[in-house]
């Protein structure tokens, strides 16, 4: 089955900003398609457009588990971990500005509503009652999409989004500010039909 | 006719041009930055006090003097994986301690940095973080990070991710910084 993705560009249209008008016909042009073709399992789901290249990627229970037992996490951890749904992000900022990645200004939801994210601070509450040991959760720290991230000309970005398994798929809404001091407008990015990699 | 205070009346316009060679120079020299590396603000380095593999004790306070060249790292890390080797070429092929390179493990056994190293790059001696709080301190932007740090202790610059440290932009630039006066 194949799957179309609509990548919408939108702007903030405060009258003040610079470049406003370059940026608002930079928009208007914009028109990225992303694509995913969604057989038997989920399969990446990606966006690139002129400021970056944004891709998902479903990972198997199986996956993460092998993953974080090679870096000797414990049954228990693992256990946790194989009631999750991972989705690796890969991001690369290939524009000429500085684009923001922050999660807080991202959705997820269905027909019935939101998606609940497992965000870096509730594995931070959960590990430390599971009493993980210090150099596993921060292998699980580095192993997360960072919350807030300024990407860079040129900078990449990776790692993984956490949620509570959910068989329903899902829509992803993404806003990313642009320009150092987040003044030269803004991107919206949806992706439709997002799916855990569930047994 | 001209005494000693008399000045040429050229003199304006060269101060002006100099003026804009040594801006232009400023703005030359910051591209010529090689791919990836990032200029910093130059606060000091954050406390680096770690045991190497070995069992040595390690304080980035006892480098003062040369620039150091600080990189986190993981086996785990694809690019990581790819970029080691790299490292282990371009210590040899700078002279010692210009600049002094400092491996810093993230959060790994000693058993996993041996078995890795050991085949990738036996002869780097990298600095242990067992349970990774230096990392989380020095807040690379993620694995592998360099961060250059300069004489008196200042974070100058970051090297985000992997890179081919033997090509010839990376080395005339570590070799410009370990030529620079302390």
């Amino acid at each position: 089955m194949n799957t179309d993705l609509s990548n919408i560009a939108q702007m903030n249209k405060s009258p003040h900003r610079h470049r406003q008008s370059t940026l608002i016909r930079a928009c208007v042009l914009l028109s990225v398609t992303a694509t995913a073709t969604a057989a038997d399992k989920p399969e990446p789901y990606a966006v690139d457009n002129q400021w970056f290249k944004l891709q998902l990627v479903p990972r198997s229970s199986e996956q993460m588990t092998a993953f974080y037992e090679g870096r000797e996490f414990p049954e228990a951890a693992r256990k946790i971990i194989a009631e999750h749904c991972f989705i690796t992000v890969g991001m690369r900022n290939h524009g000429s500005q500085v684009v923001w990645l922050d999660l807080s200004q991202w959705r997820f939801f269905t027909d019935f509503g939101p998606v609940r994210r497992v965000s870096r601070d509730d594995w931070h509450t959960l590990w430390r009652q599971t009493q993980l040991p210090l150099a596993q959760q921060a292998t699980f720290g580095w192993t997360l999409l960072p919350e807030q991230r300024n990407l860079l000309p040129s900078e990449p970005v990776g790692g993984n989004l956490t949620f509570i398994a959910t068989e329903q798929p899902f829509t992803l809404e993404a806003d990313f500010a642009l320009g150092a001091k987040k003044d030269a407008g803004h991107i919206k990015v949806r992706i439709d039909n997002v799916q855990c990699n569930l047994p | 006719m001209c005494n000693a205070t008399c000045l040429d009346p050229r003199l304006p316009r060269l101060l002006l041009m100099l003026a804009l060679m040594l801006a232009g120079g400023t703005a030359w020299a910051a591209s010529m930055l090689p791919y990836g590396v990032i200029t910093l603000d130059g606060q000091p380095a954050p406390p680096l006090q770690l045991q190497d593999i070995d069992g040595r004790a390690y304080d980035l306070q006892q480098s003062r003097g040369h620039w150091v060249f600080v990189h986190f790292w993981a086996s785990w890390c694809g690019p990581c994986r790819q970029e080691m080797p790299t490292v282990a070429k371009l210590a040899k092929q700078i002279k010692a301690g210009a600049p002094e390179i400092v491996l810093i493990n993230t959060a790994e056994s000693e058993d996993t940095v041996f078995s890795f190293l050991g085949i990738v790059a036996p002869e780097l001696t990298p600095l242990l973080d067992s349970d990774g709080q230096v990392t989380e301190r020095w807040q690379p932007r993620g694995l592998p990070s360099t961060f250059l740090v300069d004489p008196q202790g200042k974070l100058r610059y970051l090297v985000l991710g992997g890179r081919d440290w033997t090509t010839p932009d990376y080395l005339r630039f570590i070799q410009t910084l370990a030529a620079t006066p302390p």
